[in-house]
């Protein structure tokens, strides 16, 4: 349709005029927020409302009736800085969703902000938050004492430090009933001056709280907490609420500050839940817990990932986990790197790969495994016929046996490559080597 | 008694002497005895007494000594007090500063350890991914390998069935070939053994051998015809073939020397285009420098006009200035006519000289008239300068006479109570400085003559 344009009119514009449908459309675009129409229109007018519906429009409105599409898409586009749909399940409206409220518990300040803010946004978002990834729980907020000027030499009896205690988790995970994945860390980015250590510690009663609301939360999958200042007593609580949790089945609490107690808690939750994958990097666990943790695997246990990593087992725990892998037809990756092990550990090792037959992937590295440790992996690779990763490096094992290491190593990845192909296309007839 | 006597008598001078001797030498004996006896007394009295002063030294040293190491025991107490008090102070202070110094060691081992475990955690994360996106690129690269696989095994079967096309069209072409070739063979060994019976059959009977003979004649001869016939239409197709052959040649040959010159040509064309390109961009680069040169020449040329203007602007200004000069120069010329003109004046009022008309009314003519006239000027100026000097010095010196002159006379005046007429004023003479010294002394003498004539 065109418009001739009429020179004595200085106010003409040449642009069509919409069509009234269009004209409507924007209509309720512009009035979204008071009543929102969705569900009336058809699937071309629901995209022409995605792509123009204002983005600062409040969350408790759009959850519920703007389906996963372009519209969520560009929420995320434009207010979250970098964001990666894969971690979230390929779902633009799951994304924004989660990012919006990990974003209110990670600003929340506890004495201060009203927790019925956080409740209304899990009213809205709870069927849909799988993941939460929480990167920082903010303290209170404490006035600066007076300084006098006693305090420089008073130091090393410390002060009385009110309790910092963070957020309260009861609140949110009873309502969010498809929670599966739940990250936490208790620490504070971008704290600058005003650092404090105990901004970076769990307090007990932190725990307690965090304990319970696990409990209430039925349907997750995964727990990770890490980098938390946890020890013993912390880990004790935590996993004694997490005992016989209907699906649990993995649990991360690296880079804490668990010792044999704490190990050993653990060990009886993996005889009693079906875990499937348990990390415990960077810990203090030394030789009472590594036998714990052994004794659990040589029972009936569902444990297909254990990681030691940075841990104090030394040989006995070496020894001890290696034992256990002789009566174990789970676990599938073990990974004991930097745990102070020598030639002692390789060679009880040796000894069990020449008779397991699932475990896939195992990692020494960062032990005194010297040429003795080197030769017995040798020896025992060459047997073993599943292995498919062995990470020796800096164990001072020589260039030569790390070699033969891989080469073995890469002949049974070549053999089970086969097999599969074998499975998958008999008629393939070409080869490799 | 007396024979005592006498023989102490008798005896006594000798006796005495003897006796005296004896007595001396027992006396000194005796003193000598004695004297030992001191001496030894004496010697052991020494020694006691040294003994003595020795024990008494070794004593008093000792005393001495005692009561030097009390009084210092004393002091070195108060020492002692007072640097342990010191050293229990240090050792606070340290033991301060070694806690102080646990406390970081602890605060940065920490620090440490928080920050290597957020490290190992982003690594992990970033190995997770690598291995992800490995792994993505094996299935890929799996995928790949197997389309490839697949495609290639796909034309590996099509060129079989081809292949094998191929052979069974071939086989049954040699299958019919062979029995063409069967067939002529047995159609010769059928003509060989029909000739052969036919041979075989004729030859007995002469007459049917004659005639049989001539019909072979004839028919040989017909043949042979024939044959001679076929041979020649053989021979005439052959020549018609090279001749088409020699036609087909000459057009073959015709086609490639036409072929040739096309592709001369196409090379011509192609040199000719290359050098239109050539002539081409050498003449956009001829215009581009005659531009630029053009350009430049322009520039030179505003570049000149504008020095130019400069100079102009400058010779201006100069001529200006030079004009200013000048007119500085005329107005000079000018105060100097006048203060010629005032010079002459002077001296035509003093000197009755001959004036000199002809450079005072001819003012304009002055700076263009030689240097005669202007030097003339300069004397008189000097002339004039010098006789006002002069002048000025002989008022100053007139001054000082009539002071003193009107001294004396207010002191004749006093002395004299009567008018008396002044000095006769006369013209002050324009001589130099010898006829002032002279006129104070006639001064002096006007004085005696005034004192004279009075």
């Amino acid at each position: 349709m065109r418009r001739r344009i009429i020179a004595e009119d200085p106010d003409w514009s040449i642009t069509t005029v919409p069509s009234l449908s269009i004209l409507c459309l924007q209509i309720i675009v512009n009035n979204f927020e008071r009543n929102p129409i969705f569900e009336m229109l058809t699937a071309a007018q629901k995209e022409f409302l995605q792509e123009r519906l204002s983005l600062s429009l409040p969350v408790q409105v759009t959850a519920s009736v703007l389906p996963e599409g372009p519209y969520w898409r560009r929420c995320c586009q434009q207010k979250l800085a970098f964001c990666d749909v894969s971690v979230h399940g390929h779902s633009w409206k799951r994304m924004f969703l989660e990012k919006h409220l990990e974003k209110i518990i990670e600003l929340f300040i506890p004495n201060v902000t009203d927790p019925q803010t956080v409740l209304d946004v899990v009213s809205v978002c709870e069927k849909y938050v799988k993941r939460l990834d929480i990167s920082q729980l903010l303290v209170p907020v404490v006035e600066p004492q007076k300084k006098s000027k006693e305090n420089d030499h008073d130091f090393h009896w410390k002060r009385y430090v009110p309790p910092m205690d963070h957020f309260d988790f009861n609140i949110l995970l009873q309502r969010l009933t498809n929670l599966e994945e739940l990250h936490l860390v208790y620490r504070i980015k971008q704290c600058g001056m005003n650092f404090a250590w105990n901004m970076f510690e769990m307090t007990y009663r932190d725990c307690e709280t965090l304990a319970k609301a696990l409990q209430s939360c039925k349907t997750l999958k995964l727990f990770r907490l890490h980098q938390s200042h946890m020890d013993d007593r912390k880990c004790q609580l935590l996993v004694k609420h997490l005992m016989d949790h209907p699906s649990l089945e993995e649990l991360d609490f690296c880079h804490n500050k668990i010792g044999d107690v704490g190990a050993r808690a653990i060990s009886k939750l993996l005889t009693r839940n079906k875990l499937q994958t348990l990390n415990l990097c960077n810990n203090l666990i030394s030789c009472q817990g590594a036998k714990a943790i052994a004794l659990a695997l040589s029972k009936n246990c569902t444990l297909e990932s254990l990681n030691l990593l940075l841990n104090m087992i030394k040989d006995e725990g070496g020894q001890a986990i290696a034992e256990a892998l002789l009566n174990n037809t789970t676990l599938h990756n073990l990974n004991l790197g930097g745990n102070y092990l020598t030639s002692v550990t390789a060679e009880a090792v040796s000894k069990v790969l020449t008779e397991n037959t699932t475990l896939q992937s195992l990692n020494l590295s960062c032990n005194q495994l010297c040429e003795v440790g080197g030769e017995a992996l040798v020896a025992a690779l060459s047997q073993n016929s599943t292995i498919k990763e062995c990470d020796v490096h800096l164990t001072q094992v020589d260039d030569q046996r790390s070699f033969l290491i891989n080469k073995l190593l890469w002949a049974n990845q070549m053999s089970q490559l086969k097999t599969q192909r074998k499975g998958d296309a008999p008629k393939k007839t070409f080869a490799l080597n | 008694m007396p024979k005592k006597a006498k023989k102490s008598l008798g005896r006594t001078e000798g006796e005495r002497l003897v006796q005296l001797h004896h007595r001396a030498q027992a006396e000194e004996e005796m003193s000598k005895k004695k004297e030992e006896m001191l001496a030894l007394f004496l010697k052991d009295k020494l020694q006691k007494e040294q003994r003595n002063t020795a024990v008494n030294l070794l004593k008093v040293t000792d005393r001495w000594r005692s009561i030097q190491r009390q009084a210092r025991v004393t002091e070195l107490r108060g020492n002692i007090v007072v640097s342990r008090q010191m050293f229990e102070r240090e050792v606070d202070e340290l033991n301060f500063v070694i806690e102080k110094l646990m406390g970081d060691l602890q605060g940065a081992e920490r620090q440490t350890a928080h920050v290597q475990a957020s490290h190992l955690q982003q690594l992990d994360h970033l190995l997770a991914q690598d291995l992800k996106r490995m792994g993505c690129l094996h299935q890929d690269w799996g995928g790949g390998l197997q389309d490839l696989c697949s495609s290639y095994s796909s034309e590996k079967q099509q060129m079989f069935a081809q292949f094998e096309e191929q052979r069974d069209k071939l086989q049954s072409k040699v299958f019919s070939a062979d029995q063409h070739h069967k067939d002529a063979m047995q159609e010769i060994k059928k003509t060989s053994t029909d000739r052969e019976s036919w041979f075989s059959s004729h030859s007995d009977p002469k007459n049917v051998q004659m005639g049989l003979r001539d019909n072979l004649h004839e028919s040989i001869s017909n043949i042979l015809g024939s044959w001679k016939h076929n041979i020649n239409n053989v021979k005439k197709k052959e020549e018609e073939v090279a001749l088409l052959l020699d036609y087909v040649t000459q057009q073959l040959k015709i086609t490639m020397r036409l072929k040739n010159k096309a592709e001369q040509l196409r090379d011509r064309v192609k040199a000719t285009e290359w050098e239109k390109e050539f002539m081409e961009e050498n003449l956009t680069a001829y215009r581009n420098e005659m531009n630029l040169r053009f350009y430049q020449a322009q520039g030179q040329v505003a570049s000149g006009r504008q020095a130019t203007r400069k100079q102009l602007t400058q010779l201006a200004v100069q001529g200006d200035a030079a004009a200013e000069k000048q007119q500085a120069a005329i107005a000079q010329g000018e105060k100097v006519l006048r203060a010629a003109k005032m010079c002459l004046k002077l001296k035509l009022q003093h000197e009755d000289l001959p004036p000199l008309f002809a450079p005072l009314h001819l003012p304009p003519e002055e700076d263009t008239q030689g240097s005669e006239d202007v030097q003339h000027l300069q004397q008189r100026l000097t002339k004039a300068v010098l006789q006002r000097d002069a002048l000025r010095k002989h008022k100053s010196d007139l001054s000082q006479e009539n002071v003193q002159l009107q001294l004396l006379l207010g002191q004749h005046s006093f002395g004299l109570h009567e008018d008396c007429c002044p000095l006769p004023t006369s013209q002050a003479p324009i001589i130099s400085a010898p006829a002032a010294g002279q006129q104070r002394h006639t001064v002096i003498e006007a004085a005696h003559i005034a004192k004279y004539c009075l």
